[in-house]
């Protein structure tokens, strides 16, 4: 029983160690996804409270993150999925002490990359952000390689061709 | 924009961010909420049966002596555009009078459909008490959203006064929530908005008890019509699998597919088979979907005999049912499995290649011939851009996309002598090739008119797309 106890306790402690240390990261991808500091915040929580229940075993078994990041994107289009969870265009950004310059390419980035699809949007993410091969972006998004590379050349033919960006440039 | 470039604005864009308080016991927390909210799920009926006595609704055998007020007839306000605004009622901010005999759960969104038939009685006043009991804001501290998001967004109650006078409460469940007097301060938090909702919920279900529901309170469903319920997936709850009398299957294709929704009426005889197998057939417990190519994503879109929408959602052709530690899952198999296959076989529009295709060149090539003989099935392999029948390639078809014709100014001389004329690129990933590894090809397609089927006039082949992606 005090054996059960002492396991409960370690988990619990290798849970928040990763949180502590992997939370930001989640957090700036799940940014990058949706766009707004306060649904970013959501969709980590979520994700980390689904995989949370199976710390232990999955810890285990290989990468905790990468099933959070998993977990992270389904929920992200499942999301979408259900519309009421579409994203409302803003142009108020959290953070108060950002220059205007840094705010302007903020918005124009995440302008852009509103006019992806959801799936390629995360292609993007998961490739330029956050450094997946794109055998890792195949496993994250569930579909194959081949995918992945067709929809990373059609994200970054929409981006070059994207006004917002464009500008931005010049 | 090189893809180090787009690595490097990636990376300056994204915000720090901000102080998220202690994510990891809010994990933990939520987790407990979603196993309590399957538990609270499951019991559902019972808890709407049992409040449904101390309520004394109208309707049943513990009415008051006096006389009930005369109800007027009294309606939702409209919506304003969105985003939602707060409602304009005609109430007090702040302030919520004693007294009503009725109240209607409203939406936020233009589209929301409201619940046919209001809250009666003493329930309606007993709601208005716990508005009122709600206390002052205090703004969540440490994490910046409660992960209420998930319990949806914003929604009003309007109250009905005896002399025929409205006052409106606003509700958001959204983050960080609260109850809203007739646009007043906001109190409370998300939660406090969703016990509202609850009470409500569980006392109107209480009050249709042995009611029939009233003639024209349904209407005709479509997947458009889930597109606005309050938490995306109802608007009351009544349990995981409602009693749908009505309702369409809609399907697409993946994440990246560009094919459009497709739906088809279920057969009631159909449809009461296919939720008496999701009631009892589920898995509990983790179990893989297959996300894979080729599968399906579904939503069953429909209506109860009172006319309350609902979606069920079938991510990659398996059903979430309840929402407790696990998603409870139901994955179509026999009979049930046979009616959704058969819905989407003659309900889909999707182009069947002649055989099944081994290379890009002969998915385009096939498209091609379809095209130039006015085959209306060509419309389908351009739109999806993901043909069936067709291992390990993905051809993108990209803009300008059907129907942007490109300005005069932009035409070139081959193409002149046509009223309409468009520039479109295949592009796909080969799965075979190291690096780069991207082919293109430019197709140009003409026509005289809106009227006539287009025609491809030429292409080129880029062979390699230099992208260096894989490199």
């Amino acid at each position: 029983m005090s054996g059960t106890v002492v396991v409960q306790h370690v988990s619990t402690a290798d849970f928040d160690a990763f949180v502590a240390e992997r939370g930001d990261a989640l957090w700036r991808s799940a940014w990058l996804l949706t766009g707004d500091a306060h649904r970013a915040e959501d969709l980590v929580q979520t994700a980390l409270g689904k995989c949370w229940p199976k710390f232990e075993r999955v810890s285990a078994n290989g990468s905790f993150e990468a099933y959070v990041r998993r977990t992270m994107f389904t929920t992200y289009t499942a999301w979408w999925r259900r519309r009421w969870n579409g994203e409302v265009a803003t142009a108020t950004l959290p953070e108060s002490a950002t220059v205007a310059a840094d705010v302007d390419a903020r918005t124009d980035l995440i302008s852009a990359l509103a006019t992806l699809p959801k799936g390629q949007r995360a292609v993007v993410v998961l490739r330029y952000f956050d450094d997946l091969t794109e055998q890792q972006t195949a496993d994250v998004l569930g579909c194959t390689i081949g995918t992945v590379k067709s929809q990373t050349a059609r994200a970054l033919v929409a981006l070059r061709a994207s006004r917002a960006l464009t500008e931005e440039d010049a | 924009m090189s893809e180090s470039e787009l690595r490097q604005l990636l990376t300056d864009a994204v915000p720090e961010a901000s102080p998220a308080g202690d994510r990891a016991e809010a994990a933990r927390t939520w987790a407990r909420r979603r196993r309590n909210r399957y538990v609270a799920g499951v019991s559902m009926a019972a808890v709407a049966i049992a409040i449904g006595i101390p309520v004394g609704l109208a309707q049943s055998s513990h009415q008051r002596v006096e006389p009930a007020p005369q109800l007027k007839e009294f309606a939702c306000p409209p919506v304003q555009q969105q985003p939602a605004a707060p409602q304009s009622l005609s109430s007090t901010p702040g302030r919520l009078s004693n007294g009503p005999i009725a109240v209607r759960l409203c939406g936020s969104d233009r589209g929301y459909q409201s619940p046919v038939d209001a809250l009666v009685g003493q329930a309606a006043d007993d709601l208005a008490s716990s508005v009122r009991a709600v206390g002052p804001q205090k703004p969540p501290s440490g994490v910046a959203c409660n992960l209420a998001l998930i319990e949806g967004r914003r929604l009003s109650f309007v109250f009905s006064y005896p002399d025929g006078h409205t006052e409106g409460v606003t509700v958001d469940r959204g983050c960080p929530g609260g109850v809203s007097i007739g646009n007043g301060q906001v109190r409370g938090l998300a939660q406090d908005a969703v016990a509202i909702f609850k009470q409500f919920n569980a006392a109107l279900l209480a009050q249709r008890l042995g009611q029939q529901p009233p003639s024209g309170a349904q209407t005709t469903v479509s997947c458009a019509s889930g597109d606005h319920l309050g938490d995306g997936r109802s608007q009351l709850d009544q349990g995981d699998v409602p009693s749908l009398t009505s309702a369409v299957l809609c399907w697409d294709g993946n994440l990246f597919s560009q094919q459009p929704t497709q739906e088809d009426a279920f057969d009631p005889q159909d449809l009461r088979l296919v939720l008496d197998r999701m009631r009892s057939d589920t898995s509990q417990g983790s179990v893989r979907r297959d996300c894979g190519k080729g599968s399906v994503n579904y939503r069953i879109v429909g209506e109860t005999a009172w006319g309350d929408r609902y979606v069920l959602y079938g991510d990659c052709g398996s059903f979430e049912v309840g929402s407790g530690d696990d998603f409870r899952i139901w994955k179509p198999q026999g009979e049930a499995a046979a009616i959704l296959a058969k819905m989407v076989a003659t309900g889909s529009t999707t182009l069947e290649l002649p055989a099944p295709a081994t290379s890009v060149e002969q998915v385009l090539f096939t498209w091609a011939d379809l095209v130039n003989a006015g085959d209306p099935r060509a419309d389908d392999l351009w739109v999806h851009g993901q043909p069936s029948g067709v291992a390990d390639v993905n051809p993108v078809f990209i803009s300008p996309g059907k129907g942007d014709v490109l300005p005069n100014g932009q035409r070139v001389t081959a193409v002149a002598g046509y009223a309409q004329a468009v520039e479109m690129d295949a592009l796909w990933g080969d799965s075979t090739a190291t690096c780069p590894d991207n082919r293109a090809k430019t197709f140009v397609l003409v026509r005289q008119s809106d009227f006539e089927p287009w025609r491809i006039l030429s292409w080129s082949d880029h062979g390699l797309y230099q992208h260096g992606l894989g490199c």
